[in-house]
């Protein structure tokens, strides 16, 4: 799996979490894998939602010492 | 790109899915003209200011009345040229605008009239009475088509509250149907085209 870009949210809160994540999903290309840094529970439960929402696949998670790891697929 | 600033001051757009980040950045490289600070023009501008239009120019010379032009402008301003006492107004709303104001410009007397660049057609907005009237056309309608008078300020502010959603349609996606709506009570209706123009 190549990862085309990285976005680390863990020093944001509910909403701007989401709000980083679309826009990095925005700035890749239908296909492409975006990387997700993030810490706590919140975004752990609700950035995953909200991507599959929106139409994007959500590949899998990764528990590190500097927090979550979580690979999502944009969608078209 | 957005700056750190621009994705807090814009998230509630970015979180949109018919908006997003790129549509934010679509906004903020748009510009609309405004002739007539009236109510309805007030509100409305006051709406495209908030939602991050990047430029927009103003004209209206005439002088602030004695209770100022709620929302946007207080009556601590009465008797400066409305479109000057426009400038800081919005301004202090969002500093991302840029604004001028036209001078000579040209100035709707009944409602207002919005110009968004790009557009074939204006967006004309009007209250009367208790009614709104808003749509896109070639020539505001005229006098006796859309006759002055008293309006409530609900139904300004509804006017120029429909006619900021329409010129941000027309920046997102290109929306600019032809024709004037009429709302009141919950009714609505289309205006037949005035002939006078
Ligand atoms: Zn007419």
């Amino acid at each position: 799996m190549t990862v085309a870009r990285t976005v680390d949210i863990r020093s944001y809160r509910c909403p701007m979490t989401w709000v980083r994540v679309k826009l990095a999903l925005e700035a890749i290309a239908p296909g492409e894998v975006l990387e997700v840094l993030l810490s706590g529970e919140e975004p752990a439960r609700n950035i995953p939602r909200s991507a599959a929402d929106e139409g994007h696949e959500v590949l899998g998670s990764e528990e590190g010492p500097e927090g979550m790891r979580l690979w999502l697929r944009k969608g078209c | 790109m957005l700056t750190d600033a621009q994705i807090e001051r814009y998230a509630r757009h970015i979180l949109l899915r018919e908006v997003g980040g790129s549509g934010q950045r679509r906004l903020l490289a748009s510009e609309v003209r405004l002739e007539g600070i009236s109510p309805e023009g007030a509100w409305a501008v006051l709406y495209l200011a908030l939602a991050g239009v990047g430029r927009i120019v103003v004209a209206d010379p005439r002088p602030v009345p004695a209770g100022g032009i709620p929302p946007l402008i207080p009556p601590s301003q009465a008797g400066r040229p409305r479109d000057a006492a426009a400038v800081p107004a919005l301004a202090a709303h969002n500093p991302d605008v840029r604004l001028e104001v036209e001078a000579p410009g040209t100035w709707s007397e009944i409602g207002a009239v919005l110009r968004p660049k790009g557009a074939d057609l204006l967006l004309f907005a009007r209250a009367e009475g208790e009614a709104s009237l808003v749509g896109w056309a070639e020539a505001p309608p005229c006098p006796a088509c859309a006759p002055a008078g008293e309006a409530t300020p609900e139904a300004a502010a509804l006017a120029g509250s429909l006619a900021a959603s329409r010129v941000l349609g027309f920046f997102l996606f290109g929306e600019a149907p032809a024709g004037i709506l009429r709302f009141e009570g919950g009714r609505k209706e289309a205006l037949a085209p005035c002939p006078h123009r």
